[in-house]
């Protein structure tokens, strides 16, 4: 293979991908298009929807309307941010006490939260005890029990333990106590390890679909992506599901971006700590 | 100095309970912070041992747990003798199989074709564009993939028409919804799965493609016969970790599957769902959810054995 091939190769690959980005992004255009489409073109068959021929934002808007959705929305919100905060609290706070090896008992604590990724009960038992915690149709029963997960847990502590011990050493010799080291110091240059996990709690918590299902009943409890669900899927597979909306196409779609945009925001940072925090997980692991 | 060190020897000496109250009492602040999470722990991941019991009963809601009587392996028995549960194992592991044998180096190969590339930025902008569904619901994908596949107006019966293709109603069709999970799963995770793959061939060291440009190997027989090998080890632990979550194909069913092709697709984890939380059959459940960790174990504990027989060296 001369240096003409080797070049022909790098065209052939280059060409190989746009076409893999345009198969990847060829949905999402779709989704858009009919989202912004006025609903008796949006309703159009037999066309491909790839580019709108009118825009309009009446979908965005009137799906407003609907109380179903902006209730959705909201406890999609209220899970999100309240989970993200006591999850990131309870997991700082334990990934920062395990870091202290040196401690009785720390480095039990860290074999029993490593256990949980081995052998898991299943959901049964997961349901049987929410139950009788009586956190049934409690946005609660969708927080609590994700509040703390293993691979975060390992993320923090692996950052706490790669932190130069001269620091709190210092502070002690300052006359600080450890729990003004933890404030004062260890708090504030925690920052990044702080900012990336909550950017991965709040994806899970946002995303989070089977948990609402199984754990809450009544329809003003559901979050966004259950009754996307049901929007988006069943009214198509079954012809029925979300029987109360029914919902031009234009207005579904528009649903879809409105549960999209939000990871899309973050989207540049979760890509660069999560490759990070994964390239980490593969070195330890 | 010396000092010092005799002070630590003796502390060694002394029982593990002192060693406790001494650092309980000294560091007091750090068992406070410990103290919130170490109780999720408990509560959240060791105290539903004691519902696995149920699996061992005669359960009803009506007596409780411990007044339902015992009654041995009574409920496994009727997992094997139930038609359902072996169809969803069965389907559970063909999906697997699928979604192995057809996506499994496809991340490997996205891998080593773009790392060839060395357009900076084209290649940060396919990445971003490759990772993206992975951040995304199974719900959205769902969603979007339910669009797209749309009997009477969705983009990919469009595009058949035009062929002379009748409309096939995908997600509703036996014979076609499998092949919507597999195709929906490679496309959401494969580029997101390169990623491990992209690192393994970093640290692969230069001197080895340097060794092999002056024996005359061309581009291919470099993908080919150096980064291709030294990608095995990396490949063999992301099939063990796709091994260990093999039963746990869960939520991309539930999302997108419905009654018409559920005898194709019921998988374990929608199966003790259907009859655990819809069916109130909590016992036989239990039952199910206990088979599908043990037989987990067991699948990659063998993996692990069968590439120590054939390798040398186990996986992990």
């Amino acid at each position: 293979m001369g240096k003409g091939n080797s070049k022909l190769f790098d065209w052939i690959n280059m060409a190989g991908f746009v076409w893999l980005a345009i198969i990847m992004l060829l949905p999402f255009l779709n989704v858009i298009t009919l989202s912004l489409e006025p609903a008796h073109i949006a309703a159009e068959t037999g066309v491909l929807h790839l580019f709108p021929r009118e825009i309009t934002f009446e979908a965005y808007i009137s799906i407003w309307q609907y109380g179903s959705i902006q209730s959705a929305f909201m406890n999609s919100a209220f899970i999100t941010v309240t989970g993200t905060l006591l999850a990131v609290l309870a997991t700082g706070m334990l990934a920062y006490g395990l870091s202290h090896r040196e401690i009785t008992g720390m480095r039990l604590i860290t074999y029993l939260a490593l256990l949980t990724m081995v052998f898991k009960t299943g959901i049964m038992p997961t349901y049987m005890l929410v139950k009788h915690l009586g956190l049934i149709d409690s946005l609660w029963a969708v927080i609590i029990p994700q509040m703390l997960t293993a691979f975060n847990l390992i993320l923090m502590k692996v950052f706490f333990e790669q932190l130069p011990k001269e620091l709190s050493e210092s502070a002690r010799m300052d006359g600080c106590t450890e729990m003004g080291t933890f404030f004062r110091i260890i708090i504030p240059i925690s920052a990044p390890i702080i900012a990336t996990i909550s950017l991965f709690y709040a994806v899970e918590y946002w995303n989070e679909y089977f948990t609402a299902v199984m754990f809450l009943t009544s329809v003003d409890k559901k979050p966004l992506q259950v009754l996307l669900r049901e929007i988006l899927i069943e009214s198509v597979n079954e012809g029925s599901g979300a029987d109360s909306l029914n919902l031009g196409k234009n207005m579904k779609m528009a649903t879809a971006v409105y549960a999209i945009v939000p990871i899309l925001f973050v989207y540049p940072f979760l890509q660069k700590h999560f490759t990070k925090g994964i390239l980490l997980g593969a070195v330890k692991g | 100095m010396e000092v010092i060190q005799k002070i630590e020897e003796k502390t060694r000496r002394k029982p593990v309970r002192n060693k406790f109250l001494r650092d309980l009492k000294k560091h007091k602040f750090i068992y406070l912070l410990v103290l919130p999470g170490f109780l999720h722990i408990l509560l959240f991941d060791y105290y539903p041992f004691y519902y696995l019991q149920i699996a061992f009963k005669d359960y009803s809601v009506f007596r409780g747990i411990s007044d339902s009587p015992w009654i041995g392996f009574q409920n496994f028995v009727d997992l094997f003798e139930s038609k359902y549960f072996l169809q969803s194992l069965g389907n559970t592991l063909m999906i697997n199989l699928y979604m192995l044998g057809f996506g499994f180096f496809v991340p490997v190969i996205i891998a080593i074709l773009i790392n060839e590339i060395r357009m900076v930025h084209f290649v940060r902008t396919v990445q971003s564009v490759l990772y993206l569904p992975h951040f995304l619901s199974w719900v959205i994908i769902g969603g979007i993939f339910a669009t797209m596949l749309s009997p009477s107006s969705g983009l990919v019966n469009v595009i058949l028409g035009w062929f002379g293709v009748d409309p096939i109603f995908f997600m509703a069709d036996t014979r076609w919804f499998r092949s919507v999970l597999v195709f929906s799963q490679i496309w959401k995770e494969a580029g997101w799965g390169s990623i491990i793959f992209l690192a393994a061939i970093v640290g692969i060291g230069t001197e080895q493609y340097e060794s092999a440009i002056v024996d005359g190997a061309n581009r291919f027989q470099r993908m080919l016969y150096i980064t291709f090998p030294s990608l095995v080890p990396t490949m063999l632990v992301v099939l063990l970790l796709q091994i260990s979550k093999l039963l746990k194909l869960f939520e991309q069913v539930f999302v997108m599957y419905n009654p018409v092709v559920a005898e194709v697709s019921e998988t374990l984890g929608t199966y003790v769902y259907q009859i655990g939380i819809m069916r109130g059959d909590i016992a036989f459940a239990t039952a199910a959810g206990i088979f599908n960790s043990i037989f987990s174990l067991v699948l990659v504990l063998a993996a692990n054995h069968i590439v120590k027989m054939i390798r040398g060296t186990p996986i992990i």
